[in-house]
């Protein structure tokens, strides 16, 4: 065989191996639905430098049903107003974790915003993005992205500004 | 008899003509890639600078192939929550184009806005999220329309890690 044409055969070769690594990440859809409760320190109203912390139980796809979730979001600034009423929408950030009954876990950080639905001191939305940062067990090498939603209300006592907690994410995920 | 299998035909050519969006198929569209990020935000998110995405990507509605996702960014900046004040990370509001293109060669373009943060402090890794509008193609995308949500990540380690996640209807 020609010699060129036998050394032109070697990066080939090695560019196909490298080429079958990179795309033998496969992806999968994600989601978790659920609910619980959520404790904030922004009692009277959303604004600048203050936390929701939801938490409860989510199931889905490949989450295992009634795992639990917690997902922390800290707003930022400055403060904007969201329609008529003026509720107050502000930029959020955070963290989240979700822990099947098996005992693996997922983390993921987000970004976003925050907003009330209608005056201040209405039930509020967290709207944003997740990147998992890894995670234990089944989800050691996870990696994804995606949409996080999660709605809060107010009926809580006022001391601890807490509600319900209706949580959504979608996305994907490969693992 | 004739004479109303005559009317039944021009009475659906009618509604056809009437209603196209009707004849055209609306099908999901949901697309994950991965790949690597290169930006001009070097330090940190900043205003006008832009940030550009490309990999391989597959999903629903779409053959497999690369994806192209330029970001740019506009003003003011807004801070992002997290609570190491006074080292907050920036958000700052987003648009541009982005393209699919098949392995076969037909291509699927669009623009999109939204915002995006960093997930942290200054110079963290950060996230964009928006929404896409559809605005053609070549070949069989050539007269294709659509919307939805779109979500990239991206890291500032060795890997430039970029992930892409789009969902949404076309048609």
């Amino acid at each position: 065989m020609n010699k060129r044409l036998k050394w032109g055969i070697v990066p080939t070769i090695l560019g196909l191996v490298l080429s079958a690594k990179l795309s033998a990440q496969t992806f999968v859809d994600f989601e978790a639905v659920g609910s619980g409760g959520v404790e904030t320190n922004c009692k009277h109203i959303v604004q600048p430098g203050c936390t929701a912390r939801g938490t409860g139980l989510v199931g889905g796809t490949p989450i295992t049903a009634a795992s639990s979730i917690e997902l922390r979001t800290d707003t930022g600034s400055p403060t904007s107003t969201n329609g008529p009423a003026l509720g107050i929408c502000v930029p959020a950030s955070g963290a989240g974790l979700i822990t099947e009954t098996g005992g693996s876990t997922l983390s993921f950080n987000t970004a976003g915003t925050l907003c009330e639905e209608d005056a201040p001191s209405t039930p509020y939305h967290f709207k944003g993005s997740y990147r998992i940062t890894g995670g234990t067990g089944r989800f050691a090498n996870a990696t994804g992205a995606g949409n996080v939603t999660a709605a809060y209300g107010r009926e809580g006592t006022f001391t601890r500004g807490g509600g319900n907690a209706v949580f959504f994410i979608r996305g994907s995920i490969s693992y | 008899m004739k004479s109303q299998w005559t009317g039944s035909v021009t009475l659906l050519i009618a509604l056809m003509l009437a209603f196209p969006a009707v004849v055209s198929a609306q099908t999901d569209l949901h697309v994950t890639g991965s790949g690597s990020v290169d930006t001009s935000c070097l330090v940190t998110l900043t205003e006008n600078c832009t940030i550009t995405a490309t990999g391989s990507m597959s999903g629903a509605g779409i053959n497999p192939g690369t994806f192209t996702l330029r970001i740019d960014t506009g003003s003011p900046h807004t801070l992002n929550g997290y609570p190491g004040w006074p080292s907050q990370g920036f958000c700052i509001p987003a648009s541009m184009q982005g393209i699919l293109a098949e392995t076969g060669g037909d291509t699927l373009q669009f623009n999109h806005v939204g915002l995006v943060c960093e997930e942290g402090m200054p110079g963290s890794d950060y996230q964009y999220n928006g929404t896409f509008r559809i605005t053609g193609g070549t070949g069989r995308f050539s007269t294709a329309t659509g919307t939805g949500n779109i979500v990239g990540t991206f890291t500032r380690d060795a890997a430039n890690r970029a992930l892409l996640d789009i969902r949404g209807a076309i048609q």
